[in-house]
């Protein structure tokens, strides 16, 4: 599924990834086990610090730990709590892994949530995934 | 001053009076208008001539040898059950040879909408059908129409002379073009006829390219050498032989190893789910799917051109469970012919697919497989059905059943900001009460075939509309995404419908519905009176907000959105009442519903098309200002149009 996937390990035992996928741009996955985060660093381009975009965004990644979404759609937050920031207008999501250390589930999780974002963008803010996600106007 | 002898006055007085006359003689044919009006000389009514009312009745005239070359091509069109013939004049001896067999022809007002005419008839029978041309500007008026049905995979027959091989390279006369570089890409098959005696063989060769394999447009073009030449006796034509000696009805079956893994792999995965495509349609797999879905449990999701191959309220539907989506673990595509890439369906990042279509060369295309299955896909779903044990999923039916609800009450929230927005008709608002009007009163929710057209208005349309029997919805322009075939579409299933061929059969003579927009209906809007010639009784819905859907990211750009704007309050209603038909413009949200009653009540009583002119605003689109705003979609499901 990821096209061009490339990967290195740097000097301090982090990791990263990138690759083509649901974006027009290439996605970075980078992985620091010292603090215990993996994050995909500026994910969304051109968002508003104070935007319902922003607001909208920030409130469905918060609700993937919801108690009323199924296991498998689920972030279990005593395993791996998400988060958002935006620096510059680049939001960044990120996965504190916390409990069991599991990095496997924590990847898995940050990968689909990017994935369901994307979906969430193309069906509600079509201004914004037809500017920045590539998605066609018709 | 300079004198005018002319006026006898000066030159700014003779300025004056010929200005004067100017605007007298512009003002004559108004007033001869309005006199005839009010002088009890009242303009004609429309009128259908006679030829074309009583068609149906005119005798057929006893074709035998000799023969032209366009006989003998009309006569295995006949004997391979050509469905229909939808035209503009030109080619002239084939479509008269097709007519004189008593195929049932249809002539329109632009080739291209005959074109889309004859690609939208095949989408909801699943029968051959073809479009003429005439060769030049005829032909190349359906190119925009071959290339959506090519990526419909239509088998459409595209039939378009040509000038005689004599005058090759030449421009003499008019209307010269070399035709089949202009189809490469669009078609599945394509041959320019040379020798008059190989006419019956092509024709066998279209016809093998029509009814095998996966489907697509077939393009022969005829110089006149070919239409017009002479067969004393069956024995001038080369390769003479039946329609059961030059093709099979033979079909690939699934490999039962092949079988056996899809059934492993359906037993591991808790959250299965098959998506019923193209070919599900034209091999007749309907039952089949529904067998073994019901066998397994397992829920099904639909996508393609055409709908209702697996009801809209079947219990085991996905089609309205968007949200649903990302939870599959197993993805069957059956029939799946116009692919989508990496990330354009909604299925997640750890779903595994499984593909069945009757050709190996496609399967792997874009999306990578878990495994391929080269069959028929009437018969994989048969031998899956046999081997595959009876499965519970319950869970995962429970999900679904929980995203179907979010999605209705999301559809219900639109409505009711639609239906507070009092001063123009919202598309939330058409969407619902066409709905609700179509499968939630007096008639059955499965009668009414629709052509789901349009573009902003459908990203609404869409979620409302259901296909509960096959062939119940068409899909639009699919993946070509043209503006416009729309009434083109209308054409080709009322007719269709009229006819009751196919999966239209029980609901022989009904209304249909066509959605569309105002730009669209700038394309193919003049069919309206195609319809009305041949009594065909369609209502028209056309979403007006006087600009193209493409209007909104430009709103804010003085020099770059005047190219996306119309005049306001454009009266197509008027112009379908010109053209044969009736109109209706509505005005308000509570206008709506009426107007389709009446606009239905005129399809019933007197088979013939409505126009309901729906006056929205482009602002609807602008979500700050008009919430929701313009709609975006997940594929595959209801929403879906691109795959």
């Amino acid at each position: 599924m990821f096209l061009e996937f490339e990967e290195r390990a740097g000097r301090n035992g982090d990791w990263a990834a990138e690759f083509r996928w649901m974006l027009p741009r290439r996605l970075r996955l980078v992985a620091d086990p010292r603090q215990g985060r993996l994050a995909c660093p500026d994910l969304l381009l051109d968002i508003a610090a104070r935007s319902p975009l922003r607001a909208a965004i920030e409130e469905f990644v918060g609700g993937r730990h919801a108690e009323d979404l199924p296991e498998h759609r689920r972030i279990d937050p005593t395993r791996a709590k998400v988060a958002c920031s935006l620096r510059a207008r680049r939001l960044s999501l990120a996965l504190q892994v916390t409990g069991d250390q599991d990095w496997a589930y924590a990847t898995g999780k940050l990968v689909n949530l990017v994935h369901e974002l994307v979906l969430f963008l193309n069906m509600y803010w079509t201004d914004y995934a037809h500017r920045s996600l590539g998605a066609p106007q018709e | 001053m300079s004198q005018d002898p002319a006026s006898g006055g000066s030159r700014r007085s003779f300025l004056r009076a010929a200005a004067a006359g100017a605007a007298a003689a512009a003002a004559v044919p108004r007033a001869n208008a309005a006199a005839q009006e009010y002088e009890g000389l009242a303009p004609a009514d429309p009128k259908i001539p006679d030829e074309i009312a009583g068609r149906a009745s005119a005798p057929l005239p006893n074709i035998d040898f000799p023969m032209t070359g366009a006989d003998v091509f009309a006569r295995t069109c006949r004997a391979e059950g050509l469905a229909a013939l939808f035209c503009c004049p030109g080619n002239y001896e084939v479509i008269h040879a097709i007519a004189d067999q008593g195929i049932p022809a249809y002539s329109g007002r632009n080739e291209g909408a005959m074109a889309s005419a004859a690609d939208a008839f095949i989408r909801v029978t699943g029968e051959v059908a073809a479009c003429s041309g005439t060769e030049g500007p005829g032909f190349t008026n359906m190119i925009g129409a071959i290339a959506a049905a090519n990526s419909c995979r239509t088998p459409m027959l595209v039939l378009a002379s040509n000038r005689d091989l004599r005058g090759e390279d030449s421009e003499q006369g008019i209307q010269m073009l070399y035709q089949q570089p202009l189809t490469d890409g669009i078609k599945k098959y394509g041959k320019r006829l040379i020798l008059p005696s190989r006419v019956h063989e092509y024709a066998a060769y279209a016809f093998r390219q029509l009814r095998t394999g996966i489907p697509g447009p077939v393009h022969l073009d005829f110089p006149k050498e070919v239409a017009v030449a002479r067969f004393r006796t069956a024995r001038d034509i080369a390769y003479n032989v039946e329609k059961d000696r030059y093709r099979t009805e033979s079909r690939p079956g699934p490999a039962a190893a092949d079988i056996g893994k899809a059934v492993a792999l359906i037993r591991q995965a808790q959250r299965p789910i098959i998506v019923s495509s193209t070919g599900v349609f034209y091999s007749r797999a309907w039952d089949a799917l529904r067998a073994f879905a019901e066998h397994a449990q397992i829920p099904v999701v639909e996508s393609g051109p055409t709908r209702g191959q697996f009801p809209d309220n079947h219990p085991l539907t996905a089609s309205d469970a968007p949200n649903a989506l990302p939870s599959a673990d197993l993805v069957l595509l059956v029939g799946q012919y116009c692919m989508p890439t990496v990330g354009e369906y909604a299925f997640g990042p750890d779903a595994r697919y499984i593909r069945i279509e009757p050709e190996g060369g496609d399967i792997g295309r874009n999306l990578p497989i878990d495994l391929g299955i080269v069959s028929d896909e009437r018969l994989a779903l048969e031998a899956l059905a046999e081997a595959c044990p009876k499965l519970a999923h319950d869970p995962w039916l429970n999900e679904i059943a929980t995203a179907r609800k979010a999605f209705l009450a999301e559809n219900d929230r639109y409505y009711g900001l639609g239906r507070g927005y009092t001063d123009a008709v919202h598309p939330a608002v058409i969407a619902k009460e066409l709905a609700d009007f179509l499968y939630r009163g007096d008639i059955p929710p499965d009668q009414t075939t629709v052509v789901s057209g349009g573009y902003g208005i459908a990203r609404y349309t869409r979620r409302w509309l259901q296909a509960n029997r096959v062939g119940q919805i068409c899909n639009g322009a699919y993946q070509y995404g043209a503006i416009g075939p729309d009434v083109g579409y209308a054409v080709g299933v009322a007719a269709a419908v009229q006819s009751g061929i196919g999966p239209q059969a029980a609901h022989r003579g009904h209304p249909i519905v066509c959605i569309t927009g105002d730009a669209g209906f700038g394309f193919t809007g003049m069919e309206v009176e195609t319809l009305a010639k041949y009594r065909m009784p369609a209502v028209i819905i056309v979403y007006n907000n006087n600009s193209w859907g493409t209007w909104y990211p430009a709103r804010n750009e003085a020099n770059r959105a005047p190219l996306h704007l119309f005049q306001e309050n454009l009266r197509y209603d008027k112009v379908a009442e010109g053209l044969g038909g009736h109109g209706e413009y509505v005005c308000t949200p509570e206008g709506f519903r009426p107007a389709l009653e009446r606009a239905w009540k005129v399809a019933e009583a007197e088979s013939r098309p409505t126009v309901i002119n729906c006056q929205a605003k482009k602002d609807f689109w602008v979500k700050e200002a008009y919430e929701p705003g313009f709609l975006g979609k997940v594929e595959p499901g209801v929403m879906a149009y691109y795959h």
